[in-house]
């Protein structure tokens, strides 16, 4: 190992991370290198002037943003929930009233079973004394033949 | 108001009170930027509230807040193309008081690396994460944030024996 191999273990020597065997080695090449232990007195110098540095506390008006943004997305939320609370303030029955009037309507239209079958167009039944008349069209090429009932029983 | 958003409250509450100062000194160390770091410190207690009043359980609420905090700190300063600005990160550190000028020099120093630099070394030296933490929080693995922790000390001393004889040349 190069002694730039050993100043990366003594970063994490000096942070105490590190494995027992590696923590050995860097003991041992320390002991010999001068040029390595002045690394070591020099982060360790340099982090405990970092650590000198005064915390910076959160300023009052930062924390009262923070709570105003907090309530203000508080009332938003109950707002969107007043908003359903509209419709559950409606009375009962008249929800009711109009679930079933929904319900019927619903059905009306898709099933329709009060539909009246009187109402649908049958074939009426000619009487006797109505002149009959067929007629079948096949095509517009076809011949149309058309004969009276009347005729028809003169015929025979 | 819902069981699930009095304990989700509840627990904001706490979240907050603990964390609120470490998340803000996190950005503003980072950024540099009084204003950014407010901003990002809003965001992130919001959308905690969010997650929280919300039903959804938080594992490692300390580890969620600085994934938050870092992201929200990164894109801004892509954004807006932000570069630290002494004089505001002085300002807010000496709103206590005077330094002495080795805290000086280093804060010069740290403010000088680049930010993938500061964050490694904000969060081992400032805010004391382990190397797991550490690594879920900025999404590598162990080794290499082992490298670039180191990586990020070597240039931090660099800049700071820079400055240590610029220094010393004034002050002759």
């Amino acid at each position: 190992m190069t002694c730039d191999d050993f100043r990366r273990l003594i970063s994490a020597y000096r942070d105490d991370e590190m494995e027992a065997d590696d923590r050995r080695k860097v003991i041992e090449h320390m002991r010999s290198c001068d040029s390595c232990r002045n690394f070591a007195e020099e982060i360790d110098g340099l982090g405990d002037v970092l650590r000198k540095l005064p915390p910076a506390p959160c300023p009052p008006d930062i924390e009262q943003a923070v709570i105003e943004k907090i309530q203000a997305f508080d009332q938003h939320a109950s707002e969107k929930k007043s908003f359903w609370n509209g419709y559950y303030r409606i009375p009962r029955g008249v929800a009711w009233a109009a679930a079933l009037a929904l319900a019927l309507l619903i059905i009306e239209v898709t099933v329709n079973p009060f539909e009246h079958k009187g109402d649908e167009q049958s074939p009426s039944i000619p009487s006797e004394s109505t002149p009959y008349v067929q007629k079948v069209v096949f095509s517009e090429y076809d011949v149309v033949y058309s004969t009276p009932v009347t005729d028809m029983h003169t015929n025979n | 108001m819902t069981q699930r958003r009095k304990d989700g409250d509840g627990c904001f509450r706490e979240v907050f009170i603990r964390y609120k100062d470490r998340v803000y000194d996190f950005a503003l160390k980072l950024t540099g930027d009084t204003d950014t770091a407010g901003d990002v410190t809003q965001e992130v207690f919001l959308r905690i509230y969010k997650q929280l009043t919300q039903g959804h359980r938080i594992e490692h609420p300390r580890r969620w807040l600085f994934i938050s905090a870092r992201n929200l700190c990164l894109n801004t300063m892509r954004n807006e193309r932000h570069t630290t600005t002494l004089a505001e990160a002085d300002f807010a550190a000496t709103a206590d008081g005077p330094e002495s000028p080795e805290v000086m020099l280093l804060r010069k120093a740290l403010h000088q690396l680049d930010p993938n630099d500061r964050e490694v070394l904000i969060l081992k030296e400032y805010q004391g994460f382990t190397y797991r933490e550490m690594a879920a929080i900025l999404e590598c693995t162990i080794p290499a944030l082992r490298s670039r922790l180191y990586e990020a000390r070597k240039r931090l001393r660099d800049i700071y024996s820079r400055l240590c004889k610029r220094g010393a040349n004034y002050d002759m």
